[in-house]
């Protein structure tokens, strides 16, 4: 009872930290089962392995913090603010965030080799947006009269339910993991197409749009007209598990250990699709449409009032159909070493490329465990080209065969957050014996 | 001893935790507001093409416009009210009140017509006859009734009864009732001969105690003859014209105003128009009489003839500026025609006209002020109030308008409008100086116009100027014309292809 409190205490106090975390932290938990979930091929320590309700959520943007846009007016409000644009905001900008659940996994070891499997709800997303829709926002379209000005914005949603069945095998120095998965996609958005180009006549002010945007949707997004979008979202659902949406992936790594201190590792993982049937909603909105005007002859003698943003949107179109697609998981590379030092000090690097909807995001990440007797803690110090520095801490709690953790990356994120472009949580726990 | 490492971890984690939230943002949540740049948009707010055409579809008044092949364009000016008569006005249905006694084998019955009418062959239509006898004979008799001016398919009508005895004195006998739909009835004096003869079984000829004949009600399909005078009053109509509506100076040309009267005639008889009254009003309130010789002769339609039954005659009359002083009494900025007309049936009252209605007969009059766009226009102010409300602009700071506008008429148009306080007094006008002027599109020696060049205009409301805006509750809008050669009265005709194109857009600073 008295270490249940302590880790739930434990818990609560790391509870409100909030950084990025993209796997760095899980080369301190090799020999566990979190450990497979950045390469398969670290070999389990015990006969049997548990993991329980491991929840990782993060998020990342390329572009700028709130306050590299933001400023504070003489009344204390916040306002975009256009002398900041230029140095923040780049042409294109992401902002991306994830949340995995593992609600369980198990591995038994037989002789060499172990069997894993379990289930885990995954779910990520991205906005992409150009750094001019940021500038036509700030300063209003008068400033880009006969410009043609790039508004168009992707969004990406992927959600889905996972359930593997894997192994792995060690021989020698050199061990490999491999985990076959079924999914069963619960929610998603894919944008195929995002072009959009706003422009506003010189001759006065016509406002034009050339569309060429296609969006996909299955189960998340109903488009009824342009201001009346509706997104049925649910944090975890099993919609559709075994009906629809099916798909398949693998995950893959190995080891390598030289004399008994150093090992290095490099895996492969969520290389797979899911076939999106489930209402699958294809939106599309191709073509010029422009608001010129009101015939003001088409009003005589009418008191009705004009909505000039209602005419403008009225002109937009868009076509709906149903049609089936198919999407590639968010793949991810690692290339990683583990250094013991001794009984008390690790040392990991790990470098991370992970394509997260067709966008690149790369890492490298150096970490520092210190190893009590019950208590293991860390330092994470994590490069990447949008965030130049951000320091993690890593906790658990060995309490016997049970262990609790909390790993949060950037942890200047809880002093500055309106400065912060990354923030991670790693939280877990596992029985082995 | 594990209890006491973990709370002192943890009492030692909670003092730099504390730390961390003292220096957390407490007002991390984004309010959105504005700063001190500029927040401007520009938007479109009209493009229209403003033509005659136009502007009369829209129009929600009595109004159409006519396009001659030629694309010249003429506005008709009507009401909705028509002169109409059917049948029914000339020969309505006759109920049949009160029997008509037979008191002889042979009785002659006056059809319930006007005196002064003669019908001399007429086509009955859902009428009825019923008879009734009485004898006191005390044996069956038997009554055959001859009508000799009602034939069908050249039969005479003819029709045999028996009054049976059944020991009742008198004998009664009440027909059914028997219809004479499609019977012809030809007569040159108005009357029906109704023959009986009545006899007893052994052949002796006797006269009935009682003889009657009734009618439900009479109606005919066709009716020949003489069928009398008759006067149907077309008075105190109005049309609204409303070309002078926002006249306030200057004066007008049109070369050749009309007032057009058509007629549609299925009624085989004449019919003749007598105006009493054709009065026009300006503007001013000053009332002129048309004067024509058809005003005091009347105007003959078209009838159809014996062979043309049912067919429709068309007559279009116009009072133009040959026949009448139309153009003069027009060009006073008529307001409103007024006219008080009836329609003569046989005006002449010749009764030996001979002409016929159907049960479908009908005459149609319809009265309406015709104006070709053709004339001068020389230096007319038009000028009109709107009411406006300014309260969705409250955030904006200041505005610039541009304007793009053509003008395909060969007329000079001057604009103005004048931002009015709650008292209607003048706070700021539009344009600067005495208005925007929209020069005439060139005329070619054809009399029509090349198309207007594009004119380009901004109107700047900087914060103070669109301040003193804001306080206004009205917009007098008022307008010059001189149409090309004006000065000369030269007239110009005015095309359907020609318009005004006209397109604003809006720069507004706002403040969020």
């Amino acid at each position: 009872m008295s270490r249940q409190i302590a880790v739930i205490w434990t818990l609560f106090m790391f509870s409100g930290l909030s950084s990025a975390a993209q796997g760095a932290s899980f080369l301190f938990m090799k020999g566990s089962i979190p450990g497979t979930f950045i390469n398969p091929g670290l070999v389990l320590d015990k006969t049997v392995n548990i993991s329980v309700a491991g929840l990782s959520a993060s998020f990342t943007t390329n572009g700028p913090s709130i306050n590299d846009v933001t400023s504070k007016n003489s009344s204390g409000d916040r306002y975009i603010d256009v002398k900041k644009i230029p140095d923040n905001v780049y042409p294109k900008n992401d902002i991306t965030a994830a949340l995995d659940i593992h609600t369980l996994d198990i591995g038994i070891k037989t002789g060499l080799v172990t069997w894993l499997t379990g289930h885990a709800y995954r779910s990520s997303a991205n906005i992409n947006y150009p750094g001019s829709l940021v500038e036509l926002a700030a300063k209003g379209n008068a400033a880009f009269v006969g410009q043609k000005v790039s508004i168009g914005t992707s969004v990406d949603v992927s959600a889905y339910n996972e359930i593997y069945l894997g192994a792995q095998v060690k021989a020698s120095a050199f061990s490999i993991g491999l985990r076959g998965k079924i999914l069963y996609g619960a929610a998603n958005i894919l944008t195929e197409k995002s072009s959009v180009i706003f422009q506003t006549k010189a001759d006065y002010y016509q406002l034009e749009l050339e569309n060429d945007y296609l969006l996909r949707s299955s189960g998340l997004l109903r488009y009824h007209s342009l201001d009346s979008i509706t997104l049925d979202y649910k944090p975890v659902t099993f919609e559709n598990l075994f009906f629809n949406n099916r798909g398949f992936a693998f995950d893959v790594g190995a080891t390598y250990t030289i004399g008994d201190k150093l090992m290095i590792s490099a895996s492969a993982l969520d290389i797979g699709y899911i076939n999106w049937d489930f209402f699958p909603r294809k939106y599309s909105s191709k073509g010029v449409f422009s608001f010129e005007g009101i015939d003001i002859l088409d009003f005589l003698g009418d008191s009705i009032s004009i909505s000039v943003s209602d005419s403008l949107l009225n002109s937009v179109k868009v076509t709906s159909s149903l049609e089936n697609y198919k999407t590639s998981l968010s793949n991810r590379f690692t290339f990683g070493c583990a250094y013991d030092m001794n009984d008390h000090w690790s040392f990991n690097a790990l470098f991370l490329t992970n394509k997260n909807f067709g966008y690149r995001y790369n890492q490298f990440s150096v970490s520092l465990l210190r190893k009590f007797s019950f208590f293991h803690t860390g330092l994470i110090c994590t490069f990447a080209k949008n965030n130049l520095f951000a320091f993690g801490l890593y906790g658990k709690i060995n309490a016997g065969p049970f262990s609790a953790y909390l790993n949060a990356e950037n942890v200047l994120a809880v002093f500055r957050p309106l400065d912060s472009k990354s923030g991670g949580l790693r939280i877990g726990t596992t029985l082995q014996f | 001893m594990l209890l006491f490492r973990i709370f002192r971890f943890a009492s030692l984690a909670f003092v730099p935790l504390l730390c961390m939230w003292s220096c957390f943002e407490k007002d991390s949540g984004l309010q959105v507001g504005g700063g001190e740049e500029d927040y401007e948009i520009a938007i479109p707010l009209i493009n229209s093409r403003i033509s005659v055409t136009k502007i009369a579809g829209v129009s929600k008044g009595n109004t159409a416009i006519i396009v001659s092949p030629g694309g010249k364009i003429s506005v008709l000016y009507k009401n909705n009210n028509v002169l109409s008569k059917t049948v029914a006005s000339v020969f309505p249905p006759f109920p049949g009140l009160f029997p008509y006694i037979l008191n002889d084998t042979l009785t002659r019955v006056k059809l319930p017509v006007d005196p002064s009418q003669l019908v001399k062959k007429a086509i009955f239509k859902d009428t009825k006859i019923i008879f009734y006898f009485e004898s006191k004979e005390t044996s069956d008799v038997r009554v055959t009734m001859r009508i000799p001016e009602l034939t069908k398919n050249n039969i005479v009508f003819e029709r045999e009864f028996i009054l049976k005895y059944s020991n009742m004195s008198p004998m009664k006998l009440q027909t059914d009732q028997i219809s004479v739909d499609g019977w012809t009835y030809k007569s040159e004096t108005n009357t029906m001969t109704f023959q009986y003869g009545a006899t007893l079984l052994s052949g002796k000829r006797i006269i009935l105690d009682n003889a009657f004949m009734n009618f439900d009600i009479l109606k005919f399909s066709y009716i020949e003859g003489y069928l009398g005078y008759f006067s149907f009053p077309l008075d105190g109509n109005i049309i609204d014209v409303g070309l002078f509506n926002q006249w306030q100076s200057g004066s007008f040309d049109f070369t050749d105003p009309k007032i057009t009267i058509s007629l549609d005639n299925t009624f085989g008889i004449p019919v003749r128009s007598k105006i009493n009254k054709f009065e026009l009003t300006s503007v001013t309130g000053k009332t002129l009489n048309l004067e024509s010789p058809f005003v005091d002769s009347g105007i003959d339609y078209a009838y159809p003839g014996f062979n043309e039954i049912d067919m429709i005659k068309t007559t279009h009359f116009e009072f133009n500026k040959n026949n009448s002083n139309i153009q003069d009494i027009f060009n006073e900025k008529t307001k409103t025609l007024s006219y008080d007309i009836n329609a003569l049936v046989n005006p002449l009252q010749d009764t030996t006209i001979k002409g016929y209605v159907t049960d479908n007969s009908y005459f149609v009059v319809r009265v309406a002020v015709e104006v070709p766009l053709q004339g001068s226009v020389h230096q007319v102010i038009v000028a009109d109030t709107l009411d406006i409300n300014l309260d969705d602009f409250k955030k904006v700071k200041a505005a610039e308008f541009k304007t793009n506008i053509s003008n395909d008429f060969p007329m000079d148009i001057k604009v103005q409008a004048y931002f009015l306080d709650e008292n209607n007094k003048s706070i700021l006008s539009l344009f600067k100086d005495d208005g925007l002027l929209i020069p005439a599109a060139p005329l070619n020696s054809n009399g029509t116009t090349s198309p207007g060049v594009i004119r380009s205009e901004i109107i700047d409301f900087d914060s103070v100027r669109f301040d003193k805006v804001r306080q206004s509750k009205r917009l007098a809008v008022v307008g010059q014309i001189n149409t090309t050669g004006s000065d000369m009265k030269n007239p110009v005709w005015i095309y359907d292809n020609y318009g005004i194109n006209l397109q604003v857009g809006a720069k507004l600073k706002l403040e969020l």
